[in-house]
């Protein structure tokens, strides 16, 4: 797998849900609700899960980054993208989606927490997506 | 002498290049023991007697047409091939094991929140020949 190729397919993909922006690196600004996919933490990218680099193994974290957290809309435009199915499902959207860099996707959890974005208490919602794939 | 690290291994089954979906494996050379124990003696004597022995093959399930690990072995079931394996993998100068197994099972697993996952067992036919690469 290639770490590029799989962040902009998911970026593309995530690029289907109405209304949200989608970046495959921190942006300096935007305006919410955008999308970011993040690269995998120190440990969550990894080499030779079967013999002969035959698979490999990621989990990506994403981050969709919402409205003031004082805003009734910004609580539910957040738990929409959190939803297990519907049009705004990050979940639904990305495991729905067909892929050429990697074989399997799954977006395993996910959470609500406030961040700081712009000098403002922001809603966002995180995401951890596990990802296999040839290994080379 | 060196450290060897698995992720190399290769395997082989009836002509069959299945490393890239495997995770784990063994092969397990044994012998009869036969208990010659006499009248008068204070702890068992054995004689060794028939080698035999097992392997297993356990890995990440994959559905490629012809090559993956439900194409490969599950029709294998109830038949005796040839398995190759090099536990130090594929190079001039490395070890290799051959000899002929009977495919005794194929288990696919499926956990909900998880890839899923393939094992065989096979039980060794014959002796293994162990050459060099």
């Amino acid at each position: 797998m290639n770490l590029s190729e799989v962040a902009e397919e998911l970026t593309a993909r995530l690029d289907t849900i109405e209304g949200l922006r989608c970046f495959s690196y921190p942006v300096g600004s935007a305006v919410p609700p955008f999308a970011v996919v993040l690269n995998p933490d120190p440990g969550n990218l990894v080499y030779d899960a079967t013999f002969g680099r035959g698979m490999d193994r990621m989990t990506l974290p994403l981050v969709v980054i919402g409205g003031r957290a004082t805003e009734r809309q910004a609580h539910k435009d957040i738990r929409a993208y959190c939803d297990g199915s519907g049009a705004r499902s990050i979940k639904a959207v990305l495991e729905s989606g067909t892929y050429e860099s990697f074989h399997t996707i799954r977006v395993a959890t996910a959470g609500v927490d406030g961040v700081k974005y712009a000098g403002n208490d922001v809603l966002a919602a995180l995401f951890d997506i596990d990802i296999t794939g040839q290994g080379s | 002498m060196t450290f060897v690290h698995g992720k190399n291994t290769y395997i082989n089954l009836n002509g069959n290049d299945i490393s890239q979906y495997c995770t784990e494996s063994d092969l397990t050379r044994e012998a009869d023991e036969h208990d010659v124990t006499t009248y008068g003696k204070g702890a068992h004597v054995v004689q060794g007697g028939l080698l035999g022995g097992k392997a297993s093959v356990k890995g990440v399930y994959d559905n490629t047409a012809g090559t993956g690990p439900r194409a490969v072995i599950r029709p294998l079931i109830g038949t005796v091939v040839t398995l190759i394996r090099r536990p130090e993998g594929t190079g001039t100068g490395k070890p290799q094991d051959s000899v002929q197994v009977h495919v005794k099972s194929y288990v696919e697993s499926n956990p909900v929140a998880d890839m899923v996952t393939w094992s065989a067992d096979l039980t060794l036919s014959d002796t293994v020949t162990s050459t060099t690469q």
